[in-house]
């Protein structure tokens, strides 16, 4: 089939769906089966399409790997021209193969998930109207048909956030990500401005012919603009200070959760990252920043993670701290490794959002975990496959997670623009997140059960059960595409496919460090595991006298750091009550005056000229008299 | 003996002017509709006077001509407004000008 034409259905399948079902809206749909299917065929049919053109790609040379269609001329304005044009290479085919997979699993799984709901025609509509605007922001071929993409995906986010806007904390939530949202997309708006200024063009394909030298010194256009693109990327993908919209943002259905909010939007910035390496690797001084911050926001999320009591909080923090990771590798000049991480961190973070939605909808909304324990007997299907991503997410050898994590980590290490001093902060981090994903296992699935006497546990019905698994399998085998080479002669597929367009930092190394490496990161993680396994399971009473002992440094993590209690003094206290005093003093006292004095006058002068028309014929002869007198005695005065 | 007086172009043209401001004055000034059309006719022959004078000094017959014109419209003005007057006065048995307010709406 040709190329357009599986580009075309790739993106108006989800935007029929998201059509036909808006339409079935106006009808009351309360049928959750049928806008479910509908839904779901839509992804799929996108899927296939994304499938299809895989292939497509795999039968082209290694170095033409570049399906290109232009549906029509957007905007010609100046010198600035842009196409509504899709690039389809090996990054976004990538992308497009996770957005419309897991898409797909995760749209079958919501189709058990929202059987109560009373609104299931909105959601799924919604949820294809997302993967619309994701496919755009990942196949257009220039910034701004992605910034479209970049804020549609946002509006989804905001509207799926605030889904059971009824309970004002959760609309609160989605005004939160949407606000927060805006900050980064200010910066990706200035960089896409200094990106046009700078080289006149915004299209991808001539901007990576552009050969950028790197940039001498601290500062310079490529730095400004690549760092302004970081913001916007800080503010999709939750790093470090724009990161506390993702936690409160589990207010939404859980599979939103997953697909939105860890699998496909929040990766979004890495995205842009790997698509404009060729541009960031010209700017040395954004590229440490890009690394500091992703190795703060790992060890940060993930000392938050430690000690969180709701299970999607738990994955929510586990989430912003594996983003972090990405941003590590990526900062260190190694997109294909961050890339790497993007990809099984969708598989096995969907999966285990989809497990957690699973759980709690097995126990009737409940998300508290030390409310759960001793599920493992009652829910098996859930059990076995969250086991996958729990072993995936740890990085435990052979799981995908063990291969991307390491891969990044190695890189930090081995890498020039990396340290030893990064490696540490993510290895520390890797353990961490052992202790924490350990801990949710034992509070949720081993130990004893905590469980409600009067909450019915059930295991849930296959439309959720089946993409858990189908997850699972992916969890497992996801990284086996990327095999580092110390393992022998096993290809590594996934850097194969990306070396075309994705060009790496070399970094020098002996392999026995990395085998080091690689076994003082798995050493920690088990250790870490272990601890967790010995806390919470063998001795359960032991954490709380830790919390009774160092009870400052408890309460200060278990709330987060503080964090949104210190925005909210420093900068929505402030700005709100500037804005009061704006509203009360300029906004009342001198903007609003001034407009009524102005009418008052427009009035007054009318009411005057009012009282000449009253209808008394004579007088408006009158006035014509005057006319012609006031004529006359102008032409004659001259 | 008185002389002669010889009759110019500006004795048409004063004439004319008196004509047309007791006109102006009688539109202004009375009520009763049936008067202001006459006054009306006032200042339309006053023009027609100045039409003539000017036509007659000057030598050209143009002027005589528009008076032709002039009479006509006048004679159809005066038709209409005529017309509305027996109107007025068949509903208020009177024909002051203030009644042509309650003609509105």
């Amino acid at each position: 089939m040709n190329e357009n034409f599986l580009i075309t259905v790739l993106l108006l399948s989800p935007l029929l769906g998201f059509l036909i079902n808006g339409f079935l809206v106006r009808y009351n749909n309360k049928s959750h089966l049928r806008a479910g299917a509908i839904a779901t065929a839509a992804a799929g049919i996108s899927f296939f399409s994304a499938v299809s053109l895989y292939f497509k790609l795999l039968g082209l040379g290694a170095e033409e790997r570049t399906l290109h269609t232009v549906f029509f001329n957007w905007l010609n304005i100046g010198t600035l021209n842009i196409n509504m044009g899709f690039t389809v290479d090996p990054i976004s085919t990538v992308m497009i193969l996770i957005i419309t997979g897991v898409g797909s699993l995760i749209h079958l799984y919501s189709v058990g998930y929202m059987s109560h709901d009373a609104h299931p025609a909105k959601f799924f509509s919604y949820l294809n109207l997302f993967l619309f605007n994701m496919l755009i922001l990942v196949l257009g071929d220039n910034l701004v048909l992605m910034f479209v993409g970049w804020e549609g995906v946002g509006l989804c986010s905001y509207l799926l956030i605030g889904f059971w806007f009824d309970d004002p904390e959760k609309a609160a939530a989605g005004m939160k990500a949407f606000i927060v949202n805006r900050i980064g997309d200010a910066g990706f708006l200035l960089g896409l401005f200094t990106i046009f200024v700078t080289f006149k063009s915004v299209e991808f394909s001539e901007l990576s012919k552009m050969a950028f030298a790197p940039e001498v010194g601290v500062w310079g256009p490529i730095t400004l603009a690549t760092f302004c693109l970081f913001v916007g990327a800080a503010g999709k993908s939750a790093q470090i200070p724009l990161y506390v919209w993702l936690p409160d943002a589990m207010a939404g259905p859980t599979p939103v959760s997953a697909l939105i909010h860890a699998a496909t939007m929040v990766t979004a910035g890495i995205y842009m990252i790997v698509r404009l390496n060729f541009m960031f690797i010209a700017a040395p001084t954004t590229m440490h920043i890009v690394a500091a911050v992703g190795a703060a926001t790992a060890l940060f999320a993930a000392s938050i993670g430690l000690l969180q009591t709701d299970i999607k909080k738990i994955l929510a923090y586990s989430t912003v701290s594996q983003l972090g990771y990405m941003f590590l590798g990526v900062g260190v000049g190694a997109f294909g490794a961050g890339f790497f991480h993007l990809m099984t961190h969708a598989f096995f973070k969907a999966l285990m959002f989809l497990g957690a939605g699973s759980v709690i909808h097995g126990m009737g909304g409940e998300q508290e975990v030390t409310k759960m324990g001793g599920l493992a007997k009652k829910m098996p299907i859930t059990y076995k496959t969250f086991l996958f991503g729990w072993l995936a997410i740890i990085g435990t050898p052979l799981f995908s997670g063990f291969f991307s994590k390491d891969e990044i980590l190695w890189k930090a290490y081995s890498s020039p623009l990396g340290s030893k001093f990064l490696w540490m902060i993510g290895v520390v981090a890797a353990g961490m997140t052992a202790f924490y994903m350990t801990r949710l296992m034992c509070l949720a699935f081993w130990g004893t059960s905590r469980v409600d006497k009067s909450v019915k546990v059930h295991e849930s019905p296959l439309t959720m059960t089946l993409p858990l698994m189908i997850l699972a399998g992916l969890s497992l085998m996801g990284g086996w595409v990327g095999v580092p080479h110390i393992f022998g002669p096993i290809p590594n597929l996934l850097e194969g496919w990306l070396e075309p367009v994705v060009h790496d930092v070399t970094s020098e190394g002996s392999f026995l460090e990395e085998w080091m490496t690689m076994t003082a990161s798995v050493a920690l993680a088990g250790f870490s595991a272990f601890s967790a396994y010995y806390l919470y399971v063998l001795n359960p009473n032991l954490p709380k006298e830790w919390a009774q002992k160092l009870k400052g440094l408890y309460t200060l993590v278990y709330n987060k750091y503080f964090v949104d209690e210190i925005y909210g003094w420093a900068i929505v206290r402030p700005l709100v009550q500037l804005s009061r005093g704006l509203w009360a003093y300029l906004d009342v006292r001198i903007v609003d005056r001034t407009t009524y004095l102005v009418s008052d006058i427009v009035k007054g002068t009318g009411a005057g000229l009012r009282l000449m028309i009253n209808g008394n014929v004579q007088q408006y002869a009158l006035y014509i008299v005057f006319g012609v007198l006031i004529s006359l005695a102008f032409i004659f005065a001259r | 003996m008185a002389t002669v007086m010889h009759v110019g172009l500006n004795h048409y043209l004063v004439l004319s002017a008196l004509l047309f401001s007791i006109g102006v004055l009688g539109v202004l000034l009375r009520k009763n509709a049936i008067v202001i059309l006459m006054s009306i006719e006032l200042m339309l022959n006053a023009v027609n006077l100045d039409f003539v004078a000017f036509s007659k000094y000057s030598g050209n017959i143009d002027g005589q001509a528009m008076v032709f014109f002039v009479m006509t419209i006048a004679a159809a003005e005066a038709a209409v407004g005529l017309a509305i007057a027996v109107a007025v006065f068949k509903r208020f048995k009177e024909v002051n000008i203030s009644y042509f307010e309650k003609l509105k709406g």
